[in-house]
């Protein structure tokens, strides 16, 4: 079973709602970190890095010297990531997505392929899961093949992904083929903005996915309306408690610095998985 | 010489447009004869690297030198490799941008 949490917006919520679902599910759930430009829920899930593997893509290195200045591999670069002004190419690593196709389509033989590193996956033996974390190298634009690398990582039946904020290419490398998103918003236009995208996102791809409001308020009707509306089931409301920033800004999870919240995860796990098993 | 401008639209109204990558119209100024020339960035459209494309292709158009409102690192690393100078400008108009060019007073941008 896989369980993506989602949002859109940053900021919403996401780690806090993974590493509390995580810690009450147990230890047989692998939580994997694919918020890899900025992992964090290693800081609530802490214990020693047991693994660490490196990432890496396959992009073209040239030999000048065979080099003919034939253009073909720069024709066929989609991703423009080869250019020519009439010499043999120039290339620009960000942009390469790796597909190799260069190499095949050089006559004379100029292209090899090299390894770039762009991050490392680590698994980390935490007290209360596993926690698999991607790394994306700094100055590396694209985190689709670091999060990739983390989901295949993840070894056992029972799996959550937190994944990064936005709705573009990192957020669905990371839901992708999960069973079940879980979309944690927040009362305010903003998270219903970009709840609303997400929610776009989600049905195009086909997902089945529920929303958890966090830091609600008792007269809260943004997202409810819009839910309603939209018929999406709302799995749990995490309230407006300072004593949860507070925990959150120790670095403890919710579940065990304020154990009267258990029940809440306990029943927004379950709800989950009722809907997986469904 | 050929001094490429990048303008808004299809350029006739002389509105600088201060991307380069993802500009609307490229003007082609010779500097020997005052000629201007239109022409419409094939790369705008670009899924990605629109500004390395329309570097390769202003070099294909004979640019020596390139006045835009800003340049991103990799089209100016490109460009600088082709020999091509850059001008940073913060003008409204081709006819101010130009005449900038002429007074010397543009910035040169040079890559990190």
């Amino acid at each position: 079973m896989r369980i993506a949490i989602a949002s859109g917006k940053g900021g919403t919520g996401k780690t806090s709602v993974a590493v509390n679902l995580a810690a009450t599910a147990g230890r047989s759930v692998t939580l994997v970190d694919c918020d890899v430009e900025e992992p964090n829920a290693h800081i609530f899930l802490k214990g020693d890095v047991v693994a660490t593997e490196t990432v890496s893509m396959r992009v073209p290195a040239i030999d000048e010297s065979r080099c003919t200045g034939c253009r073909a591999c720069v024709e066929f670069c989609a991703s423009n990531a080869l250019i020519s002004f009439g010499g043999p190419p120039l290339f620009f690593a960000d942009l390469c997505h790796g597909c190799g196709g260069c190499r095949l389509v050089c006559r004379a033989r100029a292209i090899s392929e090299i390894a770039r590193p762009l991050g490392e996956v680590r698994r980390i033996d935490a007290a209360q899961c596993t926690l698999v974390e991607g790394r994306l190298e700094v100055g590396v634009s694209s985190p689709v093949p670091v999060i990739k690398a983390a989901k295949a990582a993840a070894k056992g039946d029972f799996v959550i992904y937190d994944a990064p904020p936005g709705t573009s290419c990192p957020l669905v490398a990371t839901v992708r083929g999960a069973d079940y998103v879980l979309l944690v918003t927040e009362p305010t236009p903003f998270g219903l903005s970009d709840l609303r995208l997400t929610v776009e996102v989600l049905r195009q791809m086909g997902m089945d996915f529920g929303v958890v409001i966090n830091r609600t308020v008792r007269s809260e009707s943004l997202i409810h309306d819009y839910c309603h509306h939209e018929a999406i089931d709302i799995l749990g409301e995490i309230p407006d408690d300072r004593r949860i920033a507070e925990a959150y800004a120790a670095g403890r999870l919710i579940v065990e610095a304020l154990p009267g919240y258990r029940p809440l995860f306990r029943s927004i796990l379950e709800a989950c998985l009722e809907r997986v098993t469904a | 010489m050929k001094i490429v401008f990048t303008l808004q639209g299809d350029g006739r109204d002389g509105l600088v447009d201060r991307r380069f990558g993802r500009a609307d119209t490229f003007l082609i100024y010779n500097s020997e004869t005052d000629e201007r020339q239109l022409v419409a960035n094939a790369a705008v459209d670009a899924a990605m690297g629109a500004g390395l494309k329309a570097a390769e292709n202003i070099v294909a158009l004979g640019a020596v030198a390139l006045v835009t409102g800003e340049c991103g690192v990799k089209a100016l690393h490109a460009l600088h490799r082709a020999g091509v100078k850059v001008y940073s400008t913060d003008s409204a108009t081709f006819e101010d941008a130009l005449e900038e060019l002429r007074q010397g007073s543009l910035r040169e941008a040079q890559p990190a």
